[in-house]
């Protein structure tokens, strides 16, 4: 049959793509066992509670002569206590390479912490500071509920399940083995709502199961499943841990069980699980992404009514006279920015008419696809030649639940564009993909039709809202990407820091790049390299109306050979600044990267394939 | 009459036993009585109660038209006999008809009526005989003469020049289904194409104008020239003749102006429909055909017959069959591209005095009736341990444990099966086996849903979700059918990141939902069946709009709104649209009833598609038949998703009354359950009698299935005490993974990623095709028995039941007692009880007899069978 004939075929396919991910995943934890910064695999607890003080433990690499630890609150604080190797881990090994010893040794640093009264719930940024450099970042969350963690008592049976006795509440636990899952029990004396939350190391694929222990005929331990929660859905722009809300009806015992997706477990996989009661529960407004400005292609973004304004920000005034060289000099403009959209609610008694209603651009159309096969519809003029983006969010329910079609049609009905990206992939297949951000100029005057749905037939509901702003293109610098969050630079040695940029709706003029704030005796040069050869794409089709235009910019930094540690890390700013016809736009913090200043190599046990090059 | 089942062995391993040798362990729960102990005795004429001629009234029109009449005895048990051989036929007036060869025929000489008189004995019956235009000759059809000596000679037989390409270039339809189309490729010749409508080369004529009897046609028939097929004709035979003349005149189609229009044959039927005969019997048929101009006339001649287990009952000439042995059979008929059957049962010797067997519901009256009247006794009602394991086994995939079998077993209420079916269902434990169940037929795997555990979890949660929930089955397989975004259901259109070609998608769900594979219909019409090549695309055509939004993560499936492809700015290598392969034309989707659906803008013909497949009755009998195979073995119709005319239901009317009560309770898959487990019929003892021994079909006693590897799995685990330890190969960076302690083999989400030589060695399927477990033993399993982890590595862990009993000091007596409880749901015989107990004093150590015992148990066949 073709079925197992194309199921070889793909099969193969996905052999080969596993055959590379696993050579890269090789390489990668070559590169690891190299590498002598230090590395921290895992914080427990992963979170505590404002105004406590507490130990917590790091599982980690190369933490000898740990000193500090870095937050990215000054709220909290840390007092080293000590360091142990991990006696439990089964992944302490000595290797010899070819460039000496290269040690993986699993440590333990003991801390205890400080959370003041001032720090903010929510997620924060943890990094442990040695003589070796700063480490990589872990998550780590302040919290106001209690703490509660897991005691060494198994509790991987409902019968040994581990007793909650209030809520709000936080548990810190591991799952410290393959298959392992906790039990953790509570008595409800009434119906009620709770919501459970769990966060994990990014290690970890948690799942949450709520049960009834109630027992069966087979097995008077049993416990009946009532609700579970995997948060199964990849969504790129929501968070995937999850999050169950349940409404109890009765009173009485019940279990809730933490497992790891796939049985993972491992001493690196803590948790953390929030339980409260639904109606006091303040939800996940600390997990969504905070800083969206430099996101266009979110479909969560918040496309609010001074959104223009804010893109001008990021775009050269080539009619200004105003020199915005300087920074500070937005003020201006920021000024504009109360200056509002017009906001057009597309009811569901206005498409019952003939003729869809007519809008004036710039416009923030707000509706929703209410029920299955809804197509909603605003007509508009556009003249020839004219440049219009239109941009969609959705708040609520986004892609793959919610997926907007937006089609745009002539008045004799012919499809003039779409948010559709259409493509052929490297294995010529055709693929298709729908875009939050779409561009186009159109050929002709004319009046057009533009229609939104959901691209199924069958989904429809009060949660799928949308805002779609549809107005003119402005040519503008887009989002900055930088790969790297934080450097371990050393003394007569350079280091590679590359920032990709976007341009955005035709911007034609350059970005201007700058460090700002770096150690004494680092400089920032810029730099060419050659980029590897791509395979050249198929057939990339209307890219250009989807998609930014992407350029690679690289910083080299060059460490005096005189310079002397930095005991703590700086905070380094990267700035970007459109430049136009010789005209410049508004200079603009992008990102902060944390840096140290580290020994020289020879006492940091360097690898070879470490980022760090030599220069003479 | 006493029957004893030695079937429940018990055999220590050789090379653990040591001192200890093969030994044997009769059990006697199985023994059996037979319900009624009967004389068996044969029919005779003496019995004859009644006889009647069929057609009792024909009207013969045309020159030399003729009528076969057959002629069935009563006796006086109620059962029917062809007397037709036996009788002595006279005419009231022998002016307008003679009596033919042979006996029975009836044929017209003169216009006017005349009375048949059959007389077998001091019975007689009589049928009338109207005979008109005896003087007109009927014109010629293509159809009917020269068609009907190839159907007759199997020329046009799906094996001969019927198959899909013909036979030796010279194609025919099957059965002569499609006679223009025939007589264009006798006349022009050429070769059947599969994709393009163009016949091939070299065109060849398979008659000579010129010279008549040099045509191929008769001169490969008559093997004047060498013909794979063998002498088909004789040169000197009247078909010969007919061939020869028809193409001396012109080899024209038709006399008829409109074709032969007028002259199709719009159905056969053919008579008796189901037969009942004794070892030795005759049994005659007759064919009646039924015009598109309202006539009807005796095709007996004019068709094919053919018996499907001639063992049982053999054609031995035109229309009349002998019983050979005891048995099951159909006589299929064959004719103008119609297939009619008759069932026919042979049985050895007549039972006197049939009991009355207490029925519990419709289930009961259905099988009980046909036993009654195939001769067969049913066995007794099972026994409490057989129930309680069995039932078990059946609604959730678990042995009973043995606190639970001790409290059965001396529970004196009469409603206890009742009660325990109704616990049984609303348990945990059925939502865990009917998911598994359900994850099977469904294909939940990692490997076949796309490569990503996340998709093959939430498609399993889906369905665990629609078990518990015990959502109508219409329900599910709507969303399953129409799937479409990023539901649970739609992962299974995603075997690997691609959307399969529309064609497979079709397939599988008319197989799963309908029961129907027309998947031998895709490159040419079903050679068996009627399913055309036009249907299968339209059918197909309604998955052809399917297209995968996104990346491999997220992607999402929709269909094109209003068939027209979304964002077509990339000329696609492959057509978007569905094409029939033979027109190359595109295919607009159609339901097999003929219905064409539009797509619209804000529908889509799948989710149409959806809504009539789950209310066609076919939807309702393909998932009645499926799930009563979960609790018999077999389906009524079986293979279970393989109904087609030549496989038949055993049991029609159960079939449709269990449709019935399916679709009227609102597809309530529970409701049906305890229906089909309540009912006496399942409940009977797997132990036969002497009339049912044989019987494999019609459920007169219990029929031993092996348990399927993962309740086999399971099974250890509990008997043993030692659960499997299910580790998952998915190596990630954040290690190894395992399931849950505890987990059973049923509970395995995604089955796949977790190795087990034990499964896979058992007989688990890998889901990238509808599983089909066949449930036979293989070397692998015998070598795995012996030495294999899963049978040595837990008969001695701290954690194991015996282990602990022994360390614990319990004697002999009570571990056998348990391990027999435990396994077999039953309290050991004493006999049992004392062999074991010597065979363990016997063996050099204690321990090493324990070790073995387990071993013993949970090898034999009464352990991994459910019975």
């Amino acid at each position: 049959m073709d079925l197992s004939f194309n199921f070889i075929r793909n099969l193969k396919r996905g052999c080969i793509a596993i055959l590379g991910l696993v050579i890269v995943q090789f390489s990668c934890l070559s590169a690891a066992e190299y590498s002598s910064e230090p590395i921290i695999h895992s914080v427990f607890p992963l979170g505590g509670q404002i105004g406590q003080t507490f130990p917590i433990k790091l599982r980690g690499e190369y933490l000898n002569e740990s000193y500090d630890l870095w937050f990215d609150s000054d709220f909290i604080s840390a007092t080293i206590l000590g360091l142990e190797t991990d006696s439990t881990s089964g992944n302490n090994k000595v290797q010899e390479t070819k460039s000496g010893i290269n040690s993986k040794l699993i440590q333990v640093l003991n801390v205890q912490l400080h959370v003041l009264r001032g720090a903010t719930p929510g997620r924060h940024s943890l990094r442990v500071i040695t003589t070796r450099g700063i480490s990589n970042s872990l998550s780590f969350w302040i919290h106001t509920e209690p703490s509660y963690k897991e005691t060494n008592t198994p509790h991987e049976v409902v019968t040994q399940s581990e007793q909650l006795d209030f809520f709000p509440i936080a548990v810190h636990g591991v799952l410290a083995n393959p298959g392992e899952v906790d039990y953790y029990s509570f008595e409800l004396l009434k119906s009620e709502a709770l919501i459970f939350q769990v966060h994990s190391t990014a290690l970890s694929d948690t799942a949450l199961s709520l049960y009834e222990p109630i027992g069966s005929w087979f097995d008077p331990d049993r416990s009946h499943r009532i609700a579970f929660n995997d948060e199964p859905i990849f969504h790129p722009d929501l968070p995937t841990e999850p999050i169950l809300e349940h409404h109890f009806k009765k009173s009485g015992k019940f279990i809730v069980r933490v497992s790891g997706f796939l049985g993972e477990g491992g001493p690196d996989h803590s948790y953390f699980l929030r339980i409260a009661r639904a109606s006091s529960h303040k939800n996940r407004d600390d997990l969504v992404p905070d800083n969206t400005i430099w996101e266009e292609r979110l479909w969560t973004r918040p496309l609010q009514s001074n959104y223009i304004k804010k893109l001008q920000l990021r775009a050269v005034n080539l009619s200004s006279k105003q020199d915005l060289s300087k920074r500070g000099s937005s003020a201006n403009i920021e000024g504009d920015l109360s200056a509002k959209i017009p906001s057009f609610y597309l009811r569901e008694t206005d498409q019952e008419q003939s003729v869809p209603p007519v809008i004036t651009l710039p416009v923030l159309l707000v509706g929703k696809i209410d029920v299955p096969g809804d197509i909603d519809q605003v007509r508009f003029s556009a003249k020839v030649g004219f440049g219009i983006a239109i941009e969609i969010e959705t708040p609520n329910k986004t892609v793959p639940i919610f997926n907007p079609y937006i089609r745009v049609t002539d008045l004799q009905g012919e499809e003039v564009f779409t948010n559709v990206h259409s493509f052929l992939n490297a294995n010529t297949e055709i693929q298709k993909q729908i875009k939050p951000k779409t561009i186009h100029s159109f050929p002709r005057s004319g009046e057009f039709t533009l229609e939104i749905r959901d691209i199924t037939a069958v989904f429809g509901d009060s949660f799928m809202d949308y805002r779609v702003l549809i107005r003119e293109q402005v040519p503008h610098m887009g989002k900055i990407h930088v790969e790297d969050d934080y450097l371990n630079l050393i003394p007569g040695r350079s280091t590679k820091l590359n920032v990709i940029t976007d341009q955005e709706e035709g911007f034609s003029g350059s970005i201007a790049l700058t460090l700002e704030g770096l150690p004494p005796g680092v400089r920032a040069l810029t730099a060419t390299e050659s980029d590897s050869d791509k395979p050249l794409p198929v057939n990339d089709g209307k890219k250009d109306r989807y998609l930014a235009k992407s350029r690679k910019a690289t910083f080299v930094l060059i460490v005096n050979k005189d310079v002397k540690p930095t005991r703590f890390p700086v905070k380094v700013r990267l700035l970007a600044q459109p430049v136009m016809n010789g005209r410049l736009g508004i200079e603009t913090p992008v990102k902060e990267l944390i840096v140290m200043v580290v020994a020289s190599n020879e006492d940091n046990n360097l690898g070879a394939n470490d980022s760090v090059e030599s220069f003479r | 009459m006493f029957s004893k089942v030695p079937f429940l062995t018990i055999t220590f391993k050789p090379v653990q036993v040591g001192t200890l040798l093969l030994v044997i362990l009769v059990a006697s729960v199985c023994a059996s009585e037979l319900i009624v102990s009967s004389p068996l005795v044969g029919p005779s004429e003496n019995q004859l109660s009644s006889l009647r001629l069929i057609p009792k009234k024909v009207l013969l029109q045309g020159k030399n038209a003729s009528q076969q009449f057959l002629l069935i005895g009563t006796l006086k048990n109620g059962r029917e006999k062809d007397f037709t051989s036996q009788a002595k036929f006279t005419l009231s007036n022998s002016m307008v008809a003679s009596l033919g060869e042979p006996q029975g025929k009836i044929e017209a000489l003169n216009d006017g009526k005349t009375t048949v008189l059959a007389m077998v004995g001091r019975h007689s019956a009589k049928a009338v005989v109207s005979i008109k235009e005896s003087d007109q000759v009927r014109p010629f059809s293509f159809a009917r003469r020269i068609n009907g000596i190839f159907t007759r000679r199997g020329c046009n037989d799906v094996n001969c020049h019927a198959g899909v390409k013909g036979q030796g270039g010279f194609k025919l339809s099957v059965n002569a289904a499609h006679p223009q189309q025939d007589y264009d490729w006798i006349i022009n010749g050429g070769i059947y194409q599969v994709l393009t409508d163009k016949p091939g080369q070299p065109r060849i004529p398979r008659i000579n104008l010129k010279h008549p009897e040099q045509s191929l046609i008769l001169k490969k028939a008559t093997l004047q020239i060498p013909h794979g097929g063998g002498l088909r004709i004789e040169k000197d035979s009247g078909d010969y003749r007919t061939i020869l003349e028809w193409i001396q005149k012109g080899a024209h189609y038709s006399d008829l102006t409109d074709g032969d229009a007028s002259a199709r044959v719009v159905q056969l039927e053919v008579n008796p429909r189901e037969v009942l005969m004794q070892k030795g019997e005759f049994q005659n048929f007759i064919v009646t055909a039924q015009f598109s101009d309202g006539r009807s006339e005796d095709f007996t001649s004019q068709v094919r017959f053919e018996s499907k287990q001639g063992e049982v009952a053999e054609i031995v000439s035109q229309g009349m069959v002998k019983a050979f042995n005891p048995g099951e059979t159909a006589i299929l008929v064959r004719g103008s591209g119609f297939e009619v059957r008759s069932d026919i049962g042979v049985v050895a010797e007549w039972i006197q005095d049939y009991p009355e067997i207490p029925k519990v519901n419709f289930i009961d009256e259905q099988v009980f009736s046909k036993l009654r009247k195939f001769n067969i006794l049913p066995s007794r009602l099972s026994s409490d341990t057989e129930f309680l394991r069995r039932v078990c086994l059946d609604l959730t995939g678990r042995l009973p444990p043995k606190q639970k079998v001790r409290e059965f077993l001396s529970n004196n209420n009469p409603k206890k099966r009742e009660q325990l079916i109704n616990i049984l269902i609303d348990s945990p434990e059925f939502v865990d086996y009917w998911t598994f169940r359900f994850a099977d037929l469904f294909r939940v795997a990692v490997f076949p849903v796309g490569i990503n555990p996340k998709w093959t979890q939430s498609y399993w949660e889906w369905i665990r979700n629609a078990v518990a929930q015990n959502l109508p089955y219409n329900q599910v397989a709507r969303e399953r059918i129409a799937a479409q975004g990023y539901s649970p259901a739609s992962r299974h259109y995603l075997p690997y990141l691609v959307i399969p070609p529309p064609e497979n998608m079709m397939g599988e769900e008319v197989r799963v939902f309908f029961g129907r594979r027309l998947d031998c219909a895709q490159c040419h019409d079903h050679p068996y069946e009627s399913w055309t090549q036009d249907q299968f695309w339209g059918m197909a055509a309604f998955f052809g709009s399917m297209f995968k939004l996104g990346g491999n993560e997220r992607s999402v499936i929709f269909d094109h709104p209003g068939g027209q492809e979304v964002a077509p700015d990339v000329p696609s290598p492959t057509d978007l649209r569905t094409l029939h392969p033979r027109t190359g034309q595109e295919v607009t989707p159609t339901l097999l009833n003929g219905t064409q659906v539009a797509h619209t803008n804000v529908n889509y013909p799948r989710g149409e598609l959806a809504q009539w497949m789950t209310a066609h009755p076919y939807f309702s009998e393909a998932a009645v038949n499926r799930l009563w195979s979960y609790f018999f073995g077999r389906g009524i119709v079986n293979p279970v998703d393989d109904f087609h005319s030549t496989n038949p239901p055993t049991h029609p009317e159960l079939l449709r009354l269990l449709a019935e009560y399916f679709s009227e309770s609102g597809y309530n898959i529970r409701s049906l359950f305890k229906l089909i487990v309540s009912s006496r019929t399942y409940q009977l003892t797997s132990a036969s009698n002497d009339t049912n021994r044989a019987d494999l079909s019609n459920y007169s006693h219990a029929l031993s299935r092996p348990l399927n590897a993962e309740i086999l799995l399971d099974a250890i685990c509990d008997v043993t005490g030692v659960p499997e330890i299910f580790d998952n190969w998915l190596h990630k960076k954040k290690g190894k993974g395992a399931a849950p302690k505890g987990t059973r083999a049923v509970q395995l989400k995604e089955t796949d990623l977790y190795a087990s030589t034990f499964l896979d060695t058992f007989g688990r399927p890998n889901r990238f095709s509808i599983p089909e477990r066949n449930g036979k033993s293989n070397l692998s399993q015998a070598l795995h028995l012996l030495v294999g982890s899963t049978y040595n590595d837990k008969l001695w862990t701290k954690g194991g039941h015996v282990y602990k009993q022994f360390k614990g000091g319990r004697s002999d007596r009570e571990i056998i007692e348990d391990l027999y409880l435990a396994a077999y749901s039953r309290i050991p015989s004493a006999r049992e009880m004392k062999e074991l107990k010597d065979l363990i004093l016997k063996t050099s150590t204690r321990e090493q007899a324990l070790k073995d015992l387990q071993w013993s148990i949970i090898s034999s066949r009464e352990f991994a069978e459910n019975h």
